[in-house]
């Protein structure tokens, strides 16, 4: 499981406070997987063949055939985890949520019934309330997106279209530090007897436009795994400014300021966190002054080494990777911006 | 007047004819069929991968497709400058190395124009500069029977495909 911290440095604000963001939910955008020529599409084969009879060049007979067939449709769906390092989650918790692209790879229109298994034996097991199409164009789940209802039929896609769903549920009370449990979305086509045939079954007439469909999984069926990890460690980042020098000696912004700022993390609370990183983006009108990360007073490096502290000039982001952390633990980490 | 109209209408109807008269105005000998299979993968008894033949009635995309012309003189004198001329079909790519054809020269081409063989047809890139072809440029295949085709003779030629 990661843990990471985004913390921003604002020219005036004096401090930013981030809640931890323990896993980065990115929505890919539709991947094209390629489900090639559209079902119901006609190949048509022409062949023409040329002859002499006798040595009169000026004779050329032709004769030519044709042969035609139907593209057959072809069912098959790719379930994929959009957080496959899991999401850490307290105990208990509400609403915890796990993301999944669902994709339509075959070359027809099917729609597909979701279910979901949750924990493995020696799992807690998460109280899943339900399942959620995103809808609503805001990243993450809201309650504005649309809950799944088997009774609608399937979430209905078009060949090589994707939909983002989300697998929302409850955590109980009085999990261990590290309890673990693998939850799996599973799309099933929604194909009359699709789900009864192994992979190479057909269903004849049952595809686009009564053609025949080809099933490409067993059981019409693909799943994906994510999990949900308990961690009681409660991580609180605080940011300050601890100090400004201008040019002048004084402590005013302006253009060729040095703002020092501090980062101070507190892990309250009993466990282990791990694979932590805290990454603090430089922000506009500023720049990095170089060598001047520490950790608790202590130098830092600003080239990526043993040491925790690295800066990236590329991207200018720092980064303090102090990975895994056991809880109670204070760190203080600080770093020099100027003023452009 | 009206019979010396009538033969100049006469006369000039059969040059007429004559000048558009189908170079196949004898009964064309040589009759052709097309035929489409689907190739797969079977394991024999001792496990080992096989290929079928079977019907092209499930064909989707990734399958291997098998088109195979049969043609038979079925005249009374050999045809000679026999050849065969089959474009690639739309949405299927050609299986480098499987056009087949006891006795025939086999050419290829990416335009329907300009005929060679696979190791030296080359394709005009966008910068205008020429690259070797492969397969997936291919647009035609061409086979030519390098003997004349005797009265009563068959012969198949064959290529496969992918279908995108």
């Amino acid at each position: 499981m990661l843990n990471h911290i985004s913390t921003t440095s604002k020219t005036s604000n004096a401090c930013g406070r981030n809640s931890l963001l323990l896993a980065v939910l990115s929505c890919v955008a539709c991947s094209a997987f390629g489900a090639g020529t559209p079902a119901g599409t006609s190949i048509d084969n022409h062949v023409e063949v040329s002859y002499q009879i006798g040595s009169d060049p000026s004779a050329v007979y032709i004769e030519r055939a044709a042969h035609s067939f139907t593209v057959s449709e072809l069912i098959r769906s790719n379930v994929s985890s959009l957080t496959p390092q899991g999401i850490g989650t307290s105990t208990p918790a509400s609403n915890a949520v796990l993301s999944f692209q669902l994709t339509n790879t075959g070359n027809g229109h099917e729609p597909f019934m979701l279910t979901t298994i949750d924990g493995l034996a020696d799992q807690f097991t998460p109280d899943v309330t339900g399942i959620w199409v995103e809808t609503n164009g805001q990243p993450g789940w809201q309650p504005e997106d649309t809950l799944y209802r088997p009774s609608d039929g399937g979430v209905p896609l078009a060949a090589d279209q994707s939909e983002v769903i989300y697998v929302v549920g409850n955590i109980p009370a009085n999990l261990a530090d590290e309890a673990k449990s693998d939850v799996s979305l599973v799309s099933t086509a929604a194909t009359q007897g699709a789900a009864g045939q192994m992979i190479g079954g057909s269903l004849s007439g049952l595809g686009d436009g009564g053609i025949e469909a080809v099933i490409a999984q067993n059981n019409a069926r693909h799943h994906d795994a994510s999990h949900f990890t308990v961690s009681t460690v409660k991580l609180d980042v605080k940011k300050t400014i601890a100090s400004i020098k201008d040019p002048y000696g004084s402590e005013l912004f302006m253009p060729g300021s040095e703002v020092t700022y501090k980062i101070r993390l507190v892990a309250s609370g009993k466990g282990t966190a791990k694979n932590l990183v805290i990454d603090d983006a430089v922000p506009a009108s500023m720049h990095y002054k170089n060598h001047t990360l520490t950790l608790n007073g202590k130098a830092l490096s600003d080239s990526a080494d043993s040491d925790i502290g690295r800066y990236d000039s590329d991207r200018k982001i720092a980064y303090f990777s102090p990975g895994t952390i056991v809880a109670p633990a204070t760190y203080e980490y600080t770093l020099t911006y100027i003023i452009d | 007047m009206k019979t010396v109209n009538q033969a100049i209408i006469l006369s000039a109807a059969l040059t007429f004819s004559a000048l558009f008269l189908p170079a196949q105005a004898a009964q064309s000998t040589v009759k052709i069929t097309s035929e489409v299979h689907e190739l797969i993968e079977v394991l024999d008894e001792q496990g080992k991968p096989q290929q079928k033949i079977i019907a092209a009635d499930e064909i989707t995309p990734g399958d291997h497709i098998l088109f195979t012309t049969r043609f038979i003189n079925q005249g009374d004198k050999a045809s000679d400058n026999v050849m065969i001329t089959n474009p690639i079909p739309k949405h299927t790519r050609y299986l480098e190395g499987s056009a087949k054809g006891e006795h025939f020269t086999i050419t290829f081409s990416v335009d329907g124009n300009v005929w060679a063989d696979a190791k030296t047809l080359k394709i005009r890139q966008k910068d205008g500069k020429y690259r070797a072809a492969t397969a997936a440029d291919y647009t035609h295949i061409r086979w030519k029977y390098n003997r004349a085709l005797k009265p009563s003779e068959k012969k198949s030629i064959s290529f496969e495909t992918t279908l995108l």
